[in-house]
């Protein structure tokens, strides 16, 4: 299932609830203002200080995933997603973590993100996506070990970076309500949302899609949601 | 609302854009000292689903919290048997369409007559399309008294969904040679063998893609690969879309 809906009133939405100000009446009156604005709203959504990400130098088409490591169609995704970074070499990844079924998925969130810090997010990433559910702590543990994390090193990061963990996690899932994200997996490709799963074919084609986008100088503009 | 109105069944009807559900029981004055069935009817939207007690490859299987009441006792979801779902190579064990999870409760000898029950549950669960996933956390409640344990207009439903609960049958036993497991199915479990299909109960034991029904001289047979060579034994349900038995084997000897 693949809707556009990026559009404006999402926007309008974010600037306010993400400025803090809560006041609607300051937003610029002006459309070149307005554009500003909403470019400012997205960089929130699309730039993050600590989301893990996979970044290819020159990279010039971003995907951001919300998900749950024990999300059926997250995980049907994962294999598409892994195909589609291996083949093209300038797509990056930005993976907000969004647990929302149950403590098993919220340990696997932040010992994903805290692995990082040891640069093994993708390995973790990956062991997790493919660890048979149910999650617990004992196979998030045997995971994170089989992706060569240091165990103890990586008790340290949590909690040295506990505060900015959960923060990320809070601005994750504020940004899915904000997007209208019921559940997940949800995709931002380029200027266009998906609610679901999807498959390689369908990832190449928005990846497509978004630098067709750009190529027009459409980055950046959130695009009226096509066939409404 | 005034308080006895709400005595009976059905009082919950909750409103999701993915499922309906609804909590029911089959007397609205259940007896003391007696046990009762209670159900939560569930009613996907169409292309949505909802997860067996074991999800399979992955999935969200749901659980329930009853309030503790004093003098009642709640027993275990009852699940139908389940269909599967085959999504990029993953299989899962769903539920569509309308279903019904049952629950026995026990009330206590000594409950006096009149006594209210208000039975209350959260049900933490997901409902998923066939391609996302909604976490779902439902209020159930239900406004119940002690009394005659008559039936009302639920009970015929919640007996419909008790007899399409997989039948429990004698325990079988189960061979495992090389890698390949084979499980003898007891004779009173009829089942059309080109439809049938073994769901394990949990993971990790046989690969329950593997597994095939077949009848072997006039003996219905389970066979496949095991995973656990250590496993002692093997339950799960077997399942041809209309009748289903839940079946446990031991190692044999």
């Amino acid at each position: 299932m693949i809707k556009n809906l990026f559009n404006l009133a999402t926007f309008v939405a974010l600037a306010v609830a993400l400025s803090g100000s809560g006041a609607s009446a300051a937003l610029p009156a002006g459309q070149a203002q307005l554009a500003n604005s909403l470019e400012q709203q997205r960089q929130a959504i699309l730039e993050d200080p600590i989301a893990p990400r996979v970044e290819p130098r020159g990279y010039d088409v971003t995907i951001i995933e919300y998900m749950d490591y024990q999300c059926p169609y997250c995980r049907a995704s994962h294999g598409p997603l892994k195909q589609l970074l291996a083949a093209d070499k300038k797509v990056r990844v930005i993976y907000r973590d969004w647990p929302i079924f149950g403590p098993a998925s919220e340990r696997a969130a932040r010992v994903a993100i805290a692995s990082q810090w040891q640069g093994k997010h993708a390995a973790v990433y990956d062991a997790l996506m493919t660890t048979p559910q149910p999650l617990s702590e004992a196979k998030i543990r045997a995971a994170a070990k089989r992706s060569g994390v240091n165990w103890s090193h990586l008790g340290a990061d949590l909690k040295a970076h506990f505060t900015d963990i959960e923060a990320l996690l809070k601005r994750n899932a504020d940004q899915a309500e904000l997007l209208g994200l019921e559940g997940t997996p949800g995709f931002i490709i380029g200027n266009v949302q998906s609610f679901g799963g999807m498959s390689l074919a369908q990832l190449q084609e928005a990846v497509s899609k978004a630098r067709h986008d750009r190529a027009h100088g459409l980055l950046g503009l959130p695009q009226q949601p096509v066939g409404l | 609302m005034v308080a006895f109105a709400v005595l009976g069944t059905s009082t919950t009807a909750c409103a999701n854009p993915h499922a309906q559900v609804s909590l029911l029981s089959e007397t609205d004055h259940p007896r003391a000292g007696s046990t009762f069935l209670i159900g939560i009817r569930i009613v996907p939207a169409p292309g949505w689903h909802s997860y067996w007690s074991n999800p399979g490859d992955s999935g969200i299987p749901p659980t329930i919290q009853w309030k503790p009441m004093r003098g009642l006792h709640f027993g275990p979801l009852l699940h139908p048997a389940p269909s599967l779902l085959k999504v990029s190579g993953a299989t899962s064990y769903v539920h569509t369409g309308e279903h019904i999870l049952l629950a026995r409760v026990r009330a206590d000898a000594t409950l006096e007559r009149g006594t209210p029950l208000p039975i209350e549950a959260q049900l933490v669960w997901a409902t998923c399309s066939e391609s996302l996933c909604v976490p779902e956390r439902t209020a159930l409640n239900l406004n119940l008294r002690t009394g005659n344990g008559v039936a009302n207009a639920s009970a015929n439903g919640l007996a419909v969904a008790v007899q399409r609960l997989p039948r429990s049958l004698a325990e079988g036993v189960f061979r495992a040679h090389e890698g390949i497991v084979r499980m003898e199915v007891p004779k009173a479990a009829y089942v059309d063998a080109a439809r049938a299909i073994f769901l394990p109960n949990s993971n990790g034991t046989v690969a329950a893609s593997t597994l095939r029904v077949r009848i072997d001289r006039g003996k219905t047979q389970i066979a496949g690969r095991i995973i656990d060579n250590a496993a002692l034994r093997i339950s799960g349900v077997l399942t041809d879309g209309k009748k289903s038995y839940a079946l446990s084997f031991r190692k044999a000897k």
